[in-house]
């Protein structure tokens, strides 16, 4: 199974960057071309960009392009650029509505076909920032076919609710569980906020587990060193894997035995559960029986 | 692509290069090369500038590069990007640079 527990920021300005992000392992790679570049350097970065998809080996890492808004001057040529390049997701920023999605997917569909690539190839995840995003969740989860995520951007939506971020959260409880019920709704991945306090590991680790507790399959990191604590967080530990491949063969001697009744030292194991620890194993990378 | 005013890209940061395009009075083509990997590299960096500036179709320009350690696909961007600026294009022949 595709893992995306980490999506490493990379500013689509810093050329020594781009080459060598990858080499840290994290999951998906995200160039940006939003925030990270100012107005002067789009069309700049845009260039650096294109190149880094078209020219560099990743190593199979996932490779994300975070565009502008096509609200901007910006947008549709960077979608050019990055089709062009030959990128596998685009992300797009502020995404208020199902119409966000439906604008940028006419637009990749030309740009798959003005350079010949295979049409339904290029992938979405919405960044969703602003309480209309949050309200319009279901339907913008379930846009697209092309959409495989989609991500909760805090800092903005904290700004647009008129509050701040705190410790523990509590001002964006509502909007990440809303947004994981919509991509499970969806059948798609529910991607975590940034946690910008490079210094405070504690910090991230409560908000790595409280990301994982409700249920998303992964975050988006800004600095190298965030990426090792995020993939031990959202991995099973060893004690869950033991247990779970316990439950799974469980399960399989029962269903050998024709029994609909699983047992565990004593204890029934319901269906929920085996699903649970065979979805444990697939994380790990281990067979499901 | 015509050049018409000068402009540059990029930035004097190791892994980087700066690329200055300007209009050349006489015709043709002058580049000029500077930086560390010069003596070693610099055919091929030439080489890559050349090609790049025949992709962009631009055939008269004064063109300088000062890299400090810039890879091949950079000093690509950093000129593609400065001769737009200069040539006033917003909208890149992708195609081309394939």
């Amino acid at each position: 199974m595709k893992l995306r527990r980490s999506m490493l920021y990379v500013p689509g300005n810093a050329p020594s960057m781009l080459r060598d992000a990858h080499i840290y392992g994290p999951d998906s790679l995200m160039f940006d071309l939003e925030d990270a570049v100012s107005p002067r350097e789009k069309d700049a970065a845009r260039h650096l960009v294109f190149r880094a998809l078209k020219d560099y080996d990743y190593e199979g890492v996932e490779r994300v392009v975070r565009i502008n808004g096509l609200d901007t001057p910006h947008g549709l040529e960077d979608i050019a650029a990055v089709v062009a390049g030959g990128v596998d997701a685009v992300r797009l920023p502020k995404t208020d509505g199902p119409e966000d999605i439906a604008e940028v997917e006419r637009a990749v569909e030309a740009a798959e076909k003005r350079f010949k690539r295979e049409p339904g190839s290029v992938k979405l995840i919405a960044a969703i920032e602003t309480a209309r995003g949050i309200l319009a969740v279901k339907e913008i989860a379930s846009a697209s076919p092309r959409l495989i995520a989609i991500a909760i951007g805090a800092e903005d939506f904290v700004t647009d609710m008129h509050t701040s971020r705190s410790a523990d959260g509590v001002e964006l409880l509502t909007a990440r569980s809303l947004l994981v019920m919509a991509a499970r709704a969806a059948g798609i991945m529910a991607l975590d906020t940034v946690y910008s306090s490079l210094g405070d590991e504690e910090g991230f680790i409560r908000e790595l587990r409280l990301a994982k507790q409700l249920g998303f399959d992964g975050k988006s990191v800004i600095h190298p060193s965030q990426i090792a604590l995020t993939h031990a967080v959202f991995m099973p530990s060893a004690d869950e894997l033991a247990k779970a491949r316990r439950i799974v063969a469980a399960a399989a001697e029962a269903e050998a035995k024709g029994s609909g009744v699983v047992a565990l030292d004593g204890k029934m194991i319901d269906k929920p559960i085996v699903e649970r620890a065979l979805r444990a194993l697939a994380l790990a990378g281990e067979a499901s029986s | 692509m015509e050049i018409v005013r000068e402009d540059s890209a990029g930035t004097a940061e190791s892994g980087d290069a700066r690329v200055t395009v300007r209009p050349n009075p006489n015709g043709g083509l002058a580049l000029e090369l500077r930086g560390p990997s010069c003596e070693r590299y610099g055919q091929d960096i030439r080489l890559v500038a050349l090609s790049t500036l025949a992709a962009l179709g631009v055939a008269d320009a004064m063109v300088s590069v000062e890299e400090k350690g810039a890879l091949d696909a950079t000093i690509q961007a950093r000129l593609a990007a400065a001769c737009g600026r200069a040539a006033g294009v917003g909208s890149p022949p992708w195609e081309a640079l394939l």
